[in-house]
């Protein structure tokens, strides 16, 4: 889950898999910005298939929130 | 429409290109102003435009203020100094005021509608002065979430659904006054997606975006094809094939009536591919034709099938042979001067297609459905021909080129004289020489040397004494056929003698040779010599250096030798008809 999570991310940014730390975050990663982040949560509810409730999508602002979130997600779909 | 799949292999190709270049290398920079957010199209854009051979410095404005950075010296905008600018409206944005109205509009919706639209003229008008070499795209979107549900908008004046229509109509008229002003229509484009499909209204909440991933991806898409039609990249040429392209079957084998073409099932989609094609060259495309056949099989499916929406002299240039089909392109392309990059092959046979695409790597060679009934649309959405606007020129072309190919080139297609003579429609007309044409009988006295069988090089001032002597009769003979007026191209002269005459001088213009002029002009002059009575008529034939292609002249038109270059005919027991089977029309007048 985490690996599938980091490899979007880096997709998507533009980075090596290697340079997505394990806490990742907007205060971590300068690409993570505001709009960064809804691009990340649209291509993240294109790899798990999901979609994320608004209520939830200015909350999930790093990878450990994202992964518990998915991770809940994926287990009840 | 795009798969979300696709929208995301966009964006991660569009960041990729964001990292590679800084903004010393852009070769274009874009400014994009929106009445929402937009920012999230920026890989969109890189993406699209790095197709379009361009890499982009953008620039966002705050949104919600088109205007302001238009009107405003000072803006970000214009410290931007950008090349592009698109402008991205929404009418659900310019026209809040209206949606929160609980009755009708009135006068006072009217007004804010026209207020609106007369700021975006005022801000674009002020961009494309201060910025000379700048080009603005304005989309305009007003296919949103309001007023969708409610139907008792429909019919609300100014309001609701009417309201968003009202404006539309407005922000389409805008370019009218503009030339460097283009009009993206959103709704038109995506009409057939639905809006739906471009708008998540968690983003709306959220980031104040009316357009989705997808959304920001066509909308790229719809700016990059405009901005290609702007540069003027579009093809000019589309070379189609015959059988089972432009009607179903092979004719060479079923025959006239057994080939599928009509008003009915598929025989009614090769007719609207036809139509298609006929849209085209509407605006400017050429047509060609290139098909394995016999030359008399096709042309008869021109001439004489009733639901045939193409003729003959639709088309440009024609190669209808057993050759190779990249060769045939070749040569039109040569003929009609243009390069092979302007080109465009149509055919339903893979093998042609992959054999024109490997010989010829410049002609676009779109992939044909293979069911017909699929063709008609795929055609009709090709983006090869996109043209922000129609010149008159765009209108005449096809018409210019035909007429060229017509005169020259498609009688190598024709498989008869008739043919090619009854394709001209030509209308000859013989009239005695008077003052409006005796300069360019002269002329031609003096510069005809091919078609002229005496070569009497007479002056304006012999002929204006000529015309005056009731012994001659002086005939100056114009063409006309559908593609124009070629003037006076020949003269023949009489000379009467009691119960003789002669034919004195008899020329013709290089430029109409071969369509049977002379035969029309030689049984005018035999009625005339007739109607005067004349039992014996002589032609004359004197050899030059030039004119050998006529010694047979007289010969081969049932005159006998008569000795030092005279030829005689009977014209009591050889009145000489009309030239048989001649489809031209002639009106001759004494």
């Amino acid at each position: 889950m985490r690996e599938r999570i980091k490899n979007v991310m880096a997709e998507l940014w533009g980075l090596p898999v290697q340079q997505i730390p394990d806490n990742a975050s907007p205060d971590v990663l300068a690409q993570w910005d505001s709009i960064a982040h809804l691009q990340l949560l649209l291509a993240l509810e294109m790899e798990f298939e999901v979609q994320f409730p608004s209520e939830e999508m200015g909350k999930l602002l790093s990878l450990d929130t994202l992964e518990n979130h998915l991770a809940a997600r994926v287990a009840t779909a | 429409m795009l798969t979300e799949r696709e929208v995301l292999s966009r964006q991660k190709a569009g960041v990729k290109l964001g990292q590679q270049t800084g903004q010393a290398a852009a070769t274009l920079r874009i400014g994009v102003l929106s009445s929402f957010g937009i920012e999230m199209m920026a890989p969109f854009l890189r993406e699209r435009f790095h197709h379009l051979g361009d890499s982009i410095s953008l620039y966002f404005g705050p949104f919600g203020q088109i205007t302001q950075e238009m009107l405003n010296p000072d803006s970000g905008l214009y410290r931007f100094q950008p090349d592009l600018v698109l402008a991205v409206v929404a009418a659900e944005d310019l026209l809040a005021p209206l949606l929160e109205l609980t009755v009708s509009g009135g006068p006072e919706a009217e007004a804010l509608l026209a207020a609106r639209v007369d700021e975006l003229r005022n801000g674009v008008n002020a961009l494309l002065n201060a910025r000379p070499g700048c080009t603005c795209y304005l989309a305009a979107l007003s296919q949103g979430q309001i007023p969708a549900p409610n139907i008792l908008d429909t019919v609300a004046p100014l309001r609701g659904q009417c309201a968003f229509q009202h404006f539309r109509e407005q922000v389409r008229k805008l370019p009218a006054g503009f030339s460097r002003l283009v009009l993206i229509d959103w709704d038109w484009h995506t009409a057939g997606d639905g809006a739906s499909q471009y708008h998540d209204d968690r983003l709306w909440y959220l980031a104040r975006m009316r357009l989705n991933a997808r959304g920001m991806a066509e909308l790229s898409r719809l700016l990059a094809r405009h901005v290609a039609a702007f540069r003027e990249s579009a093809k000019k040429v589309i070379v189609a094939d015959l059988d089972n392209t432009l009607w179903g079957g092979v004719v060479g084998e079923a025959g006239l009536a057994g080939i599928t073409l009509g008003q009915d099932g598929v025989g009614r989609a090769f007719k609207d591919f036809q139509r298609a094609l006929l849209a085209y060259r509407e605006t400017g495309v050429l047509l060609a034709l290139c098909s394995k056949n016999n030359p008399a099989d096709a042309w008869e499916v021109f001439d004489r099938h009733p639901e045939m929406a193409l003729k003959r002299n639709h088309f440009a240039a024609a190669r209808i042979n057993w050759t190779d089909k990249a060769q045939n392109i070749r040569e039109m392309a040569e003929e009609l001067n243009l390069g092979l990059d302007s080109f465009v092959f149509l055919d339903d046979n893979p093998v042609e297609r992959d054999w024109v695409r490997s010989a010829l790597p410049q002609v676009a060679v779109p992939e044909l459905p293979a069911d017909p009934a699929e063709r008609p649309r795929f055609l009709r959405e090709l983006e090869l021909f996109d043209k922000i606007r129609l010149t008159g020129e765009d209108r005449l072309r096809a018409e210019a080129y035909a007429a060229q190919a017509q005169r020259a080139g498609l009688r190598a297609g024709s498989n008869s004289l008739e043919d090619f003579l009854a394709s001209l429609e030509q209308v000859i007309t013989i009239d005695p020489v008077d003052d409006a044409t005796l300069g360019r009988a002269a002329q031609m006295c003096q510069r005809t040397n091919q078609f002229n069988l005496t070569t009497r090089r007479y002056t304006i001032a012999d002929l204006e004494r000529l015309r005056q002597n009731p012994q001659w009769e002086l005939h100056a003979v114009a063409v006309r056929d559908r593609y124009g007026d070629n003037g006076i191209v020949g003269l023949a002269m009489l000379h009467f003698e009691g119960r003789q005459a002669e034919i004195d001088t008899l020329l013709l213009s290089c430029r109409v040779l071969g369509r049977k002029v002379e035969d029309a002009l030689l049984s005018h002059l035999s009625q005339r010599a007739a109607a005067r009575g004349v039992a014996r008529l002589y032609g004359l034939y004197a050899p030059t250096a030039k004119n050998s292609q006529v010694a047979d002249f007289y010969p081969s038109r049932g005159f006998q030798p008569a000795g030092e270059g005279r030829f005689a005919v009977d014209l009591v027991a050889n009145f000489i008809p009309p030239a048989p089977g001649d489809p031209s029309e002639v009106s001759a007048h004494a």
